[in-house]
């Protein structure tokens, strides 16, 4: 049977490498794409994901199962550090240039799938959450209430408006403008 | 505006995906509003489908390996 998250971080602990070989196979790819998805850079996201679990490994535990679960924790953990990056302006600096660079050229295969990208990530942090969660990872309305830390009414209320923000912003991409 | 009791029903269609339902087609029929809110969120839903980051191959033991 699968050890959960707070079991192998348990065992982690207590110095069990394996367990934490095991939690960072089954949570480093997710977050990875979370911070790449908001992020654009793969950079800054290799450099959160990897934050994310050295932070983990910290000394001094600072995660409450009684809080919450650790897959939650790690996200928390994750939108901090983005949040940092993008205050010290490392995110905005490489999203160009990743996709001058066609870093993400194998991934992102039209125009439209680029502008969709970058109108995600200029969305506000609470509706590019949940696009990013429910629509691109395409978790749970259960998962997603879980990881963010709010209701599930909640997730689904920010979906519907956050799905209506992105519409009408690729809407006035789309449109060429008016030439007086 | 777009009636508000109706945006839960279309967005779950558009990303399910599935045609509305005889309620809402009948209502879609006659409001201009939630219809164009259905085009929309259609568009939306295949832009939507064609995104995705893969995962990176082999990308996770190389990670332990570092830290």
């Amino acid at each position: 049977m699968q050890r959960s998250d707070e079991e192998l971080y348990r065992l982690m602990r207590k110095g069990n490498q394996e367990a934490f070989a095991q939690l960072y196979e089954r949570r480093e790819p997710a977050l990875y794409r979370y911070a790449l998805h908001i992020t654009g850079s793969p950079v800054t996201a290799e450099e959160v994901a990897h934050e994310v679990f050295l932070q983990l490994m910290a000394p001094v535990a600072r995660f409450d199962a009684a809080k919450g679960s650790l897959e939650s924790f790690l996200y928390g953990i994750a939108r901090n550090l983005i949040r940092v990056a993008r205050r010290q302006g490392q995110v905005e600096e490489v999203v160009d240039q990743a996709f001058e660079h066609d870093i993400l050229g194998d991934l992102i295969q039209s125009e439209t799938t680029a502008a969709l990208y970058r109108t995600v990530r200029e969305l506000p942090e609470r509706y590019r959450d949940v696009i990013i969660l429910c629509e691109l990872e395409e978790r749970s309305y259960e998962d997603v209430a879980r990881l963010i830390g709010r209701p599930i009414g909640t997730v689904r209320s920010r979906l519907h408006r956050a799905r209506a923000l992105l519409s009408a912003k690729l809407k006035r991409l789309q449109t060429p403008a008016e030439v007086f | 505006m777009i009636c508000r009791e109706r945006v839960g029903e279309l967005v779950e269609c558009a990303r399910r995906p599935s045609e509305p339902g005889p309620e809402l087609r009948a209502h879609l029929a006659g409001c201009t509003n939630c219809r164009n809110r259905w085009e929309a969120e259609k568009d939306l839903a295949a832009a939507l489908e064609s995104c995705g980051i893969e995962r990176r191959p082999g990308a996770s033991r190389t990670g332990v390996a570092r830290l």
